[in-house]
């Protein structure tokens, strides 16, 4: 089986792929890899509108307020120096679900906003599949290859997955299109983040397994001796995937070896997971996970958060990407004349509910991002990197979106339904991109973003941003070599 | 006299191993985890749901690794299409399930009546694993074994040994776990 440097290397012996000499250098990737940059994407699904969020128009700013989603300036807190606001709100009903919400944004910008960047941008699809896939390929910018598959070639070289996905079947999850970009640094799907470390152990955990020394005999004969000698295996013996499944088998040590049936387990001890009784535990680290994720059994999202957070303390991963999904998401309680306040997790479609309810849905779904956005920067501010900084130091949150939504409401209205809008904008929240920070900014007047200089990062009203330059800039903030790409330059998105 | 060269000469032709040629295009499919676990649980003589339990609550196959071996969960996790690339951690569970599921026939018919494994049950020689071998190959792999299977399987032993504190138990549950989990046994 061929290492991931030895296919690098003939790689780099094949020529130039347009991409800085150091991605096909295992020397240089080594050297990375001991000082990663984590990539987390959070794809907020649906069109998340940006004027909904950090960037909410107060009612007095526009000389069109009714007509414009603008907010009470009661609503609306904003900070001295700052170009970030929070809207609290609260209402009887999500559109046509009875379901109370109250949201409280003031709270979390307050506290984060030093860790933001927003960067508006002007997109070119109103797809939602298309929409998300270019906001991770910035439009195809770089032959087809995603911020996740960069990160994780660069520096995920020397752990066992570097791409791992933990929602399915979004655009925000799709492999890139460059067959050139190593195997490892593809995506891994991962489709159930509570069950799935116990597919990470060939025999612990079973109750009538095989003893680890005697599987990996068993293992080594079916490989070298067995399957090879059989006719399936010669006439397939070049087909891809074959090829595929003996280099993921290859895997199975390095998995295997580093115990992440238990370091990953989010799950405790208890009735539905009885880990005792087989001879396994919780991750070290569980207690602190469930605590900042409690409802990890019932909500999706919280238990994607829970394994993104392990994935990356254990080293397993240098990216991973989730968010919430378009299912309707209930977490119970009595219903009376109506369903109980925040009862309603995520909206069906998500952001997407906007359709029916925008101000609602926009509220609630936003709300429950930075629920988990914080919870997330919680724990890897808490822990060591190992060399006296924290995780986080090293960690960038990206929160694309496919597109904005309508600017414009009927006059006063207070909830009213949108359709998608190319022009919007994107959170990212990191140590590495400058904080506090609007570049570009909205016109009050009509709800739409304007754009902003990429190299000085000076506000340009007239100019839009493109999803080059946001993919330009998020790759330079962590690092990635670009050379040979032809990618806008876009130091403005850099921490100096 | 020309006939019995001709007998001769037809008895070589059909003695002489087929040549093996290299698909160009090696155009194979994974089995969908329901699919292969069908096949296992038929070769095996169990029922599906006693091929492999998680924590003993979460069917392997249906339910735990379901995504991970090629199925689709649409309602809850909105997975409507398999993965179209193997999950890496596909052959663990893939390993994981058939260890159980071989486990679980080795301790029926140890129990008795036996299905697969009783030559070596009755008496651990070459020659028991040998049948034991060539079954296995049959009821998992719908064909008649090679010699090379045989050798494959038979020397296991020898590893299994110096390795094992119950080497006939893990022989028997090894050289299962090498059929049923071999590519000709995953893919079509």
């Amino acid at each position: 089986m061929t290492s991931r440097r030895e296919m690098l290397r003939q790689m780099a012996a094949l020529g130039a792929f347009g991409a800085g000499a150091s991605l096909f250098n295992p020397r240089a990737l080594a050297e990375t890899s001991s000082d990663p940059r984590f990539l987390i994407v959070f794809g907020a699904s649906g069109g998340g509108s940006i004027i909904d969020g950090p960037l909410a128009i107060r009612a007095s700013e526009s000389a069109n307020p009714d007509t414009i989603n603008t907010f009470a300036d009661t609503m609306v807190t904003g900070w001295d120096g700052s170009p970030f606001r929070g809207v609290d709100l609260s209402a009887g009903a999500i559109g046509p679900i009875p379901a109370p919400y109250s949201v409280n944004a003031s709270d979390f910008y307050g506290r984060r906003r030093s860790e933001l960047m927003v960067a508006t941008v002007t997109g070119t699809s109103v797809n939602h599949q298309v929409a998300q896939r270019r906001s991770i390929t910035g439009n195809e910018a770089w032959k087809g290859r995603t911020l996740q598959e960069m990160v994780a070639w660069q520096y995920g070289l020397d752990t066992p997955i570097p791409n791992v996905h933990l929602l399915a079947g979004t655009g925000f999850n799709d492999n890139g299109t460059d067959d050139t970009v190593p195997t490892y640094a593809r995506r891994q799907i991962v489709p159930d983040p509570i069950v799935w470390p116990l597919s990470l152990d060939g025999s612990k955990g079973l109750a009538n397994g095989l003893d680890p020394a005697i599987l990996a005999a068993v293992r080594k004969q079916r490989n070298e001796v067995f399957e090879p000698g059989t006719r399936f295996g010669q006439i397939f013996a070049k087909s891809p995937k074959l090829l595929e499944w003996q280099e993921q088998r290859a895997a199975q040590g390095q998995i295997e070896a580093l115990d992440l049936i238990s370091q990953l387990m989010v799950a405790s001890n208890g009735t539905n997971f009885p880990l005792d009784t087989f001879g396994l535990a919780s991750s070290p680290s569980a207690e602190a996970v469930r605590a900042v994720f409690p409802n990890y059994a019932t909500d999706p999202l919280h238990a994607q958060a829970s394994l993104a957070f392990l994935l990356l303390k254990y080293r397993v991963s240098v990216t991973v990407t989730l968010g919430p999904s378009f299912s309707f998401l209930y977490a119970g309680g009595e219903v009376t004349s109506g369903l109980p306040e925040n009862s309603v997790l995520n909206p069906p479609l998500a952001f997407d509910f906007s359709h029916q309810s925008h101000r609602a849905a926009q509220a609630v779904v936003w709300g429950r991002i930075r629920e988990v956005l914080d919870g997330l920067m919680t724990l890897l501010q808490a822990e060591d990197f190992g060399d006296g900084t924290s995780m986080w130091d090293r960690t960038m949150i990206y929160v694309p979106t496919e597109f904005g939504r309508d600017k414009t409401r009927p006059s006063g209205a207070e909830d009213w339904g949108t359709g998608h809008d190319l022009n919007n904008g994107v959170m990212v929240f990191s140590p590495l991109v400058p904080g506090d920070t609007l570049l570009g900014g909205v016109d009050p007047d009509t709800g739409l973003t304007y754009g902003f200089d990429p190299i000085t990062g000076a506000p340009e009203p007239g100019r839009t941003t493109t999803e080059p330059e946001i993919f330009s800039g998020l790759l330079g903030a962590l690092g990635i070599d670009t050379t040979g790409s032809n990618l806008p330059a876009v130091p403005a998105m850099r921490r100096s | 006299m020309r006939l019995e060269r001709l007998a001769l000469l037809l008895l070589l032709v059909a003695c002489k191993s087929e040549p093996t040629t290299v698909s160009s295009k090696g155009r194979v499919m994974a089995k969908p985890g329901a699919v292969w676990g069908q096949d296992v649980a038929n070769a095996l003589g169990l029922q599906n749901w006693e091929l492999c339990s998680e924590l003993g609550r979460y069917d392997c196959i249906a339910d735990a690794h379901l995504v991970t071996l090629g199925g689709v969960e649409p309602t809850v996790l909105g997975i409507d299409d398999p993965l179209p690339n193997a999950a890496v951690s596909a052959p663990i569970a893939v390993d994981r399930v058939a260890s159980s599921a071989c486990a679980e026939r080795y301790d029926r018919d140890k129990a008795g009546p036996t299905v697969i494994f009783g030559p070596v049950l009755a008496a651990d020689t070459p020659a028991a694993r040998k049948e034991v071998a060539g079954t296995l190959v049959r009821r998992v792999l719908a064909r008649e074994p090679t010699k090379s299977d045989l050798s494959a399987l038979g020397d296991l032993y020898d590893t299994v040994v110096p390795l094992s504190s119950d080497p006939v138990r893990d022989w028997s549950v090894g050289a299962c776990v090498i059929v049923t989990t071999s590519t000709e046994a995953l893919f079509y």
